[in-house]
């Protein structure tokens, strides 16, 4: 009888290899003398997607006053932690390469609006993170070894976060 | 990376489904709420699924798909819905963390890594790969928020 332990239900993790959140900088960064200069653009377009939703966040949260009550601000408070560590994530991966200037990084997939309701806000950021977890889905199947898992994590999450603000 | 490391990591992930079947028909009947009974049904067939689809695929490939254990001991005994919900969500998080080590395995496959003629292509494979683990990811944030309101999502689901 096999037992139903973390071990076999985690038998799929093996070595976690590059692409995963936990692995340094340092262990992604190309071998210094080589490092390709041209960051990949799949991961330059989610990353401009992180920042885009980031800020629309910071925005609604702002917005949200007492009488939305406290729930609201709880979850779009843990949507954004998600989507900073998202950012900080790629921005790590995107370490050795040497980034372009903002003004010419790949056009973000969401746009910050402004709205005026707590409802119509939580609708418009749910439209957003559907948008960019089809963006992430198309950037992995784009990438190489080092963005491909990271990218399908994050494609993963923002599926997720759709659904909580269903 | 080499062919046989992703057939090793794709038959790791049916594993993972089968225990995830079996997990469910465990936990279902301890959930008292009648939506999460649903929810569970629900779920539970999502997974046969995917236990039929990988089956074949690996059968494609010329694959002997591994089979499923005749019993599975819980991680954690399941005496109420609590413990259900508990298990649900491991169940889940198993599931996508699984199907998160094939997106890799594929993604590192070297170019004279092929999978054979009859199967799927590796781009393929990726891509259903990148599909169950954004499924498992949307059922275990369901889970997630019974279980833990505070912290409903994971930013790195599969990790």
């Amino acid at each position: 009888m096999r037992t139903i332990t973390r071990r076999l239900l985690l038998a799929g993790a093996g070595a976690l290899v590059a692409g995963g959140a936990g692995i340094t900088a340092g262990e992604l960064r190309p071998i210094s003398g080589n490092a390709p200069t041209i960051p990949p653009p799949a991961l330059l377009g989610v990353l401009a997607t992180e920042r885009a939703l980031i800020a629309s966040l910071q925005v609604a949260l702002t917005a949200l006053t007492s009488a939305t009550g406290d729930e609201s601000a709880a979850l779009l408070t843990a949507v954004l932690n998600d989507h900073v560590a998202h950012r900080n994530a790629l921005q790590a991966l995107l370490a050795g390469y040497q980034l372009p200037s903002t003004s010419s990084l790949p056009a973000s997939t969401h746009t910050s609006t402004s709205t005026s309701t707590s409802t119509s806000t939580r609708a418009s950021i749910r439209r957003a993170e559907q948008q960019a977890a089809t963006a992430a889905r198309a950037a992995s199947a784009a990438s190489g070894t080092a963005g491909a898992a990271l990218l399908a994590s994050i494609a993963a999450c923002e599926a997720g976060h759709a659904e909580l603000l269903a | 990376m080499s062919a046989d490391a992703v057939l090793t990591a794709w038959q790791q992930a049916l594993a993972t489904e089968q225990a995830a079947d079996f997990g469910y028909s465990a936990l279902g009947p301890k959930l008292a709420d009648p939506a999460q009974e649903a929810m569970a049904r629900t779920n539970q067939l999502a997974h046969q699924q995917l236990v039929v689809d990988t089956s074949a695929q690996l059968d494609a490939a010329g694959q002997t798909p591994v089979p499923p254990e005749a019993d599975y001991q819980l991680p954690f005994p399941v005496t109420d819905a609590a413990s259900a919900r508990q298990l649900a969500l491991r169940l889940e998080e198993a599931s996508a963390t699984a199907w998160r080590y094939v997106v890799a395995i594929a993604a590192s496959a070297t170019t004279s890594a092929t999978l054979p003629s009859t199967s799927i292509s590796l781009n393929q494979l990726r891509g259903l790969a990148v599909t169950a683990l954004s499924d498992s990811a949307v059922r275990a944030v369901s889970w997630r928020r019974l279980v833990t309101p505070a912290n409903p999502s994971v930013p790195f689901p599969g990790i």
